[in-house]
């Protein structure tokens, strides 16, 4: 449910008004936050939000009684250097981090009125890089695409439905070179063997 | 990206400036009730066209603007052509007295004692700060400055980010700061090599 202080509550009435989402990204190498407003934002709490404008977008933030997993995905432009840095960086960066996405409103001049508030709150899953396709018969390349980063709330059911990380050959020889511990792990995964008891396997 | 600052020689043919507003409009075809959603900060538009018949030395200011733009990487700091100065009898050195807050639509503008009696009115152009950090602010009201060389002013656009007291102000060839709109760019010499035709579609950036 949201709750609003007076201000934001005056402003949410009003019949001219702003908004914009701030994102908080709790990386392992620190805190980012950001803006989808073309101007940074200094909130109620003196933290300061950089703007990413147009760059950054963010889907439909559901809410709902059950328990189910909310996704949420959050879409930055690949033209934006430094979040495309991150993204095709080291996954334990970002994976399994939190993220919180709070609304602050503005009045008709852009100036923050009010608290933010704490719509979404949740952690980054995975991450897609999306680019077009030129069109068929088209000698005009394609431009442009989008960095896509699904996040999902915490809560049981998430825990419940957590897929986790499958450690794999190639990953443990990059570790550990020549260690072939994991080598039939897909096998043992993808291909179930039936395996008789002692008795069956007498001669 | 680097800032392109208009030559101060260049001529210009015809210079149109206007406002974009990135609003979000509702209207109850019900009531006629309507309510508006601020998506972002309104920005300056700037067209700039080239006189039809120039010689080849004015049209290389054109020339070395437009491709020293890169199309839509590099800013260009434009003034208004059609208003260098204020039209108000205000000048000297002015700073903003006192902090100005992000949003606001008021300040007041101080350029010592010996302004005094001077003015700012509606229309005059004032860039507060300097560099892509700066904003181009239009008078909304004037005023006549105090004893102090103190005056009141309202402006458009609201301040985006806040200035701080102290901040200087430019009424000399205010700057806008501005990117192409568009990605190509061409002009044209005719058979007595006169040449023209130059264009620039412009929108404030920062």
């Amino acid at each position: 449910m949201l709750s609003w202080d007076a201000s934001a509550l005056s402003a949410a009435n009003a019949p001219v008004r702003g908004a914009c989402w701030l994102v908080e990204w709790d990386f392992s190498t620190g805190l980012l936050r950001s803006t989808n407003y073309p101007v940074d934002i200094t909130t109620v709490d003196a933290f300061v939000w950089t703007r990413a404008g147009n760059a950054l977008s963010i889907g439909s933030i559901t809410e709902s009684e059950d328990v189910t997993t909310a996704k949420l995905e959050i879409s930055i432009s690949v033209a934006d250097n430094a979040s495309l840095a991150w993204a095709i960086g080291d996954a334990t960066v970002w994976r399994g981090r939190a993220v919180r996405i709070y609304l602050q409103l503005l009045d008709e001049n852009g100036a923050r009125v009010g608290a933010h508030v704490r719509r979404f709150t949740g952690y980054m899953d995975s991450i897609s890089i999306e680019r077009p396709s030129p069109a068929p018969g088209s000698s005009e390349p394609a431009v442009g695409g989008t960095i896509k980063v699904s996040c999902s709330r915490g809560g049981l059911s998430r825990s419940r439905r957590s897929e986790g990380l499958r450690l794999t050959h190639a990953q443990q020889l990059q570790r550990y070179p020549g260690d072939n511990g994991y080598e039939y792990v897909a096998t043992l995964i993808e291909v179930p063997a039936l395996w008789l008891s002692k008795r069956f396997q007498a001669v | 990206m680097a800032i392109i600052t208009m030559n101060a020689a260049l001529l210009v043919g015809e210079a149109t400036r206007g406002v974009r507003r990135f609003d979000l409009h509702e209207l109850s075809a019900a009531t006629g009730e309507s309510a508006d959603r601020v998506l972002a900060p309104p920005r300056w538009t700037l067209s700039l066209r080239s006189p039809s018949k120039i010689d080849a030395a004015a049209m290389d200011l054109w020339r070395v603007m437009i491709v020293g733009l890169s199309g839509r990487v590099n800013h260009l700091a434009a003034w208004d052509t059609n208003r260098p100065a204020p039209r108000g009898t205000m000048r000297g050195t002015m700073t903003v007295v006192g902090a100005v807050a992000a949003g606001a639509t008021s300040c007041t503008i101080g350029a010592g004692a010996g302004q005094a009696g001077k003015t700012l009115v509606g229309g005059d152009w004032l860039q507060v700060g300097s560099g892509l950090t700066s904003q181009l602010i239009m008078v909304m009201t004037g005023g006549t400055a105090d004893g102090s060389g103190n005056v009141t002013i309202t402006f458009q656009h609201p301040c985006r980010t806040g200035w701080s007291g102290g901040t200087a102000v430019t009424w000399d060839k205010a700057l806008g700061h501005y990117k192409r709109i568009d990605d190509s760019a061409n002009w044209s010499a005719d058979a007595a090599l006169l040449e023209g035709g130059a264009t620039l579609d412009l929108m404030e950036q920062w």
